[in-house]
């Protein structure tokens, strides 16, 4: 018999490695449990991801697109006709408190839009009325402008020579695909010749749909030129309107005249009534000309609008996703805003109209923002809600949207908001002409309360369901390993009886326990990683075949589906998929590696 | 005494419990076994046959007595020493074969020689133990098996790879428990042939437990196990 006197010291822990992952690879590659459990951890690493991701997006956004939208601390007035004395609360908050870095006034108001020449358009919006570019320095208002973007601090008064150029790459953009449609139009045209019954029906349908995408470019495209042209042209009209209206003064005057000569005696009645049939008719005439040219002119820069890119009938997406604009800067809309300041009554409540120029439109990614939401300069629409100064009444706005310094939590907010509201009451008592303005100071979180509540309720509970799935397949997954490895206690006491020591036996299991985690997680990451990224083109799928979305556009804030993934939620998941293999594996484990061999090898 | 004996078994006790009842199956047996013999054990079903190899193969401890192989007390080492006389001095024949269902015949009959290496150590090992264990497995008809899987294979055959893998590490001592207890005759036969070839060829001390008394006669030595000890 040798002499194993040598081997009888402990031997170091690394000299056992070898046999350990083999037999590992060996279990993982041959055993189809494994594979069950892989898919188990596959499956809800997936689904533990991207419920995680989107919810935790949604919130992300909200939050952003609330403070990005209406700044951090929002000023009202508690008083139905507005905030008196914005400029001096401003004023006052700035030199106060140190931690305001910027405010900025904001009326908001509703009303119909129209466009000139399209009479069966009406649509009922929000109206905001901002100053620019002072708002960027407290909202991110301007990120998402189209024909402005990347050209500094927005205004309503861009170089137009930049709008043009903007609306020719726009232009050149549309028609890229505008040809790749009409190529598919022909190739599908092509096919329909050789083909009969559904296919047929099928290629039908969506030749039919191709030529209405085309024919509504086209449209567009008509219309860019159109807004073109606008922008170019702008002395002629004002110089045609000049002449114009000082006609139609002239012949005012003379009706009115007539009018008088009319009461003056009946001797001049034939030739007052000739007058005044040929005169008005010329009036009526001279009017109209006036209204196309009006909708002609390139307004001044008080009288400009932005429009919310989500506006219904404003623009459309082709299924490429290539936004198309029906309204491009340059052309013209009609605002009737219903006043909300005074002589507000429910019988008297008629509408102020004003001719705005469009120079942008924006897109805030806030579904309800960008389709209800047009922007224009804060003075024009105070005017146009009755806001303005009247007698010794102050100017007012709704709102005054403030900017604070740092990115400070809630309970710092709701400080500076109690400190404002001191240095407000302080100014009152000494300032009579601010006597009467009492004032509401609220963080952007209290303010959306009623949006942001449900949502993270919603998130709250997504969180709950998520964590009860992945508590059960914790479980599951050591039941899964306990089952592996009760399975496997014969061959433990194999590997005992040819010398493998109890500590060496356990590690295999645990080796292989936390490899199962570890693969089946890398790869439920991944997959979980891109079904986040294409969350929206998988929804639009799902939507087409399903034939309903579960999204839906009209019940959300956002247009779009959050599609980030928080790396540290994927090495949370990732860390907990393998804690639950190793704790698996860890207790029959241990348990094996203290039996004799011969208990493991009876064990059945 | 020169050498001392392969096996030298002393005053052994072993019962087992079950729940209040105590079942008493070794009540001090005694023998010794010289380096090269061929011992044979036999005796009734259940009359501790077993019990005793798996003591002897260090598999189990006794509740009283002591074992000694070649001239070491096994009761006084710890279970690190145990384990290294598993790896290297004693091979085991279980009477059930025992191979891990994932591996294919090569792999099973190399696993002790894996067991015994360092990762560094076994890659500078592991073209001999192929060799060698392609060797064992030609010796014993297993040639043309080596890539199948324990599944695949026929009672005797799946006996023949236990023994390989038992003798993989040219342990001193083999012991093998009713190895030919499932097979029938004429192949039992043949690996008793097989494994006396490697007791002469490599003066392998052999004890084999077998209910069989003709397999049982071929043996240097019989002991026989009656009421929990050894008859004459
Ligand atoms: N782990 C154990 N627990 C309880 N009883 C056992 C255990 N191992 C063996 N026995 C009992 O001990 C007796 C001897 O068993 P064994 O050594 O396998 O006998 P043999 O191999 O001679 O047939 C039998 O009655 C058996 O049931
Ligand atoms: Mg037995």
């Amino acid at each position: 018999m040798k002499h194993t006197d040598e081997t009888s010291v402990p031997r170091k822990f690394d000299e056992e490695q070898m046999y350990k992952l083999f037999l590992c690879v060996r279990f993982l590659v041959r055993r189809p449990i494994a594979y069950l459990a892989m898919i188990c951890v596959f499956l809800v690493v997936a689904l533990m991801i991207s419920a995680v991701s989107i919810m935790s997006g949604f919130l992300h956004k909200i939050e952003v697109a609330a403070k990005g939208l209406f700044g951090d601390i929002i000023v009202e007035s508690d008083s139905q006709h507005g905030l008196a004395c914005y400029d001096d609360l401003m004023r006052e908050v700035k030199a106060k408190v140190p931690q305001v870095e910027a405010a900025s006034p904001f009326i908001l108001s509703y009303g119909m839009l129209r466009i000139p020449g399209q009479d069966h358009y009406r649509q009922a919006v929000q109206i905001a009325g901002i100053r620019l570019p002072e708002r960027v320095d407290v909202t991110d208002f301007g990120k998402g402008l189209f024909f402005q973007a990347g050209q500094g601090k927005p205004t309503f008064d861009p170089p137009r020579k930049i709008l043009e150029e903007r609306i020719v790459d726009d232009r050149k953009a549309i028609e890229g695909v505008r040809a790749v449609m009409q190529a598919e139009l022909k190739e599908k045209t092509d096919k329909l010749a050789g083909a009969s019954g559904a296919k047929a029906e099928e290629l039908k349908n969506q030749i039919a749909s191709l030529e209405n995408y085309i024919g509504r470019i086209n449209t567009a495209l008509y219309l860019h030129e159109q807004g073109t042209w606008f922008l170019k042209s702008t002395g002629g009209i004002d110089a045609e309107i000049a002449r114009v209206e000082q006609k139609l003064e002239r012949l005012n005057a003379m009706q009115s005249a007539a009018r008088t000569l009319y009461g003056m005696g009946w001797a001049y009645r034939a030739l007052a009534e000739w007058d005044e049939q040929r005169d008005g008719n010329a009036i009526k005439m001279m009017e109209s000309q006036l209204s196309s040219l009006y909708d002609k002119r390139f307004e001044p820069p008080s009288n400009r609008v932005i429009l919310g890119l989500g506006v219904s009938g404003l623009s459309f997406r082709t299924p490429q996703g290539q936004t198309v604009r029906y309204m491009v800067p340059g052309m013209k809309v009609v605002l009737y805003v219903y006043p909300l300041g005074r002589n507000v009554s429910l019988t008297n409540m008629s509408a102020n109209t004003a001719r705005l120029t469009v120079v942008d439109d924006c897109r805030t990614d806030v579904y309800s923002i960008d389709s209800e939401f047009v922007w224009m300069p804060f003075e024009t629409l105070q005017k146009l809600n009755n806001m303005d100064a009247f007698g010794d009444m102050p100017a007012r706005c709704s709102q005054v949207h403030i900017k604070v310094r740092g990115q400070p939590d809630e309970a710092a907010l709701r400080e500076i908001c109690r400190k404002i509201d001191g240095v407000w009451s302080r100014y009152r008592q000494v300032n009579p002409q601010a006597a009467n303005t009492l004032i509401e100071v609220r963080t952007w979180r209290q303010r959306q309360e009623r949006v942001i509540a449900p949502l993270e309720s919603q998130r709250t509970l997504a969180i709950i369901i998520c964590g009860m799935g992945w508590v059960v397949t914790f479980i599951l997954i050591v039941v899964v390993f306990y089952i592996i490895v009760v399975h496997k206690t014969p061959d433990i006491g194999v590997l005992k009886a040819i010398g493998a020591s109890g500590t060496g036996v356990a590690s295999i299991f645990l080796i292989y326990g936390a490899l199962v985690g570890l693969i089946g997680s890398a790869l439920g990451s991944v997959a979980g990683c891109y079904i986040v990224k294409y969350i929206n083109p998988i929804h639009d799928l799902a939507g087409k075949y399903l034939g309903y979305q579960i999204w839906r556009k009209e019940n959300y804030m956002f247009a779009e589906i959050p599609n980030e993934v928080d790396m540290t939620t994927v090495a949370v998941i990732i860390a907990s998929a393998i804690i639950a293999g190793l704790l698996g594996a860890l207790i029959p484990s241990i348990r094996a590696a203290r039996m004799q061999p011969v208990e493991s090898l009876r064990y059945e | 005494m020169s050498e001392p004996a392969a096996v030298k078994v002393h005053g052994l006790h072993k019962a087992y419990r079950m729940g209040k009842v105590e079942l008493h199956v070794l009540k001090g047996v005694s023998f010794d076994v010289a380096k090269g013999e061929f011992a044979a054990i036999v005796g009734a079903s259940g009359s501790g046959k077993s019990t005793l190899l798996h003591l002897i193969g260090l598999l189990d401890r006794p509740n009283k007595g002591a074992i000694e192989l070649a001239g070491r007390d096994t009761g006084k080492m710890g279970s690190s020493g145990r384990n290294a006389i598993r790896r290297r001095d004693v091979g085991f024949v279980f009477q059930f074969y025992h191979l891990l269902g994932e591996l294919n015949v090569l792999e099973n009959i190399i696993l002790p020689a894996m067991v015994d290496s360092s990762a560094a150590g076994w890659l500078g090992r592991s073209g001999a133990a192929k060799k060698r264990a392609a060797e064992i497995a030609d010796r014993l008809g297993l040639g043309e098996r080596l890539k199948h899987r324990p599944s695949e294979l026929s009672g005797g055959e799946r006996q023949r790879v236990a023994i390989a893998r038992a003798l993989m590490n040219r342990p001193g001592l083999l012991l093998a428990d009713e190895p030919t207890g499932n097979l029938d005759s004429n192949t039992g036969r043949q690996i008793i042939d097989q494994m006396m070839e490697f007791n002469r060829s490599e003066k392998q001390t052999i004890i084999m437990v077998t209910h069989d008394q003709s397999l049982a006669a071929r043996a240097h030595s019989v002991l026989k196990l009656q009421d929990g000890k050894l008859a004459d």
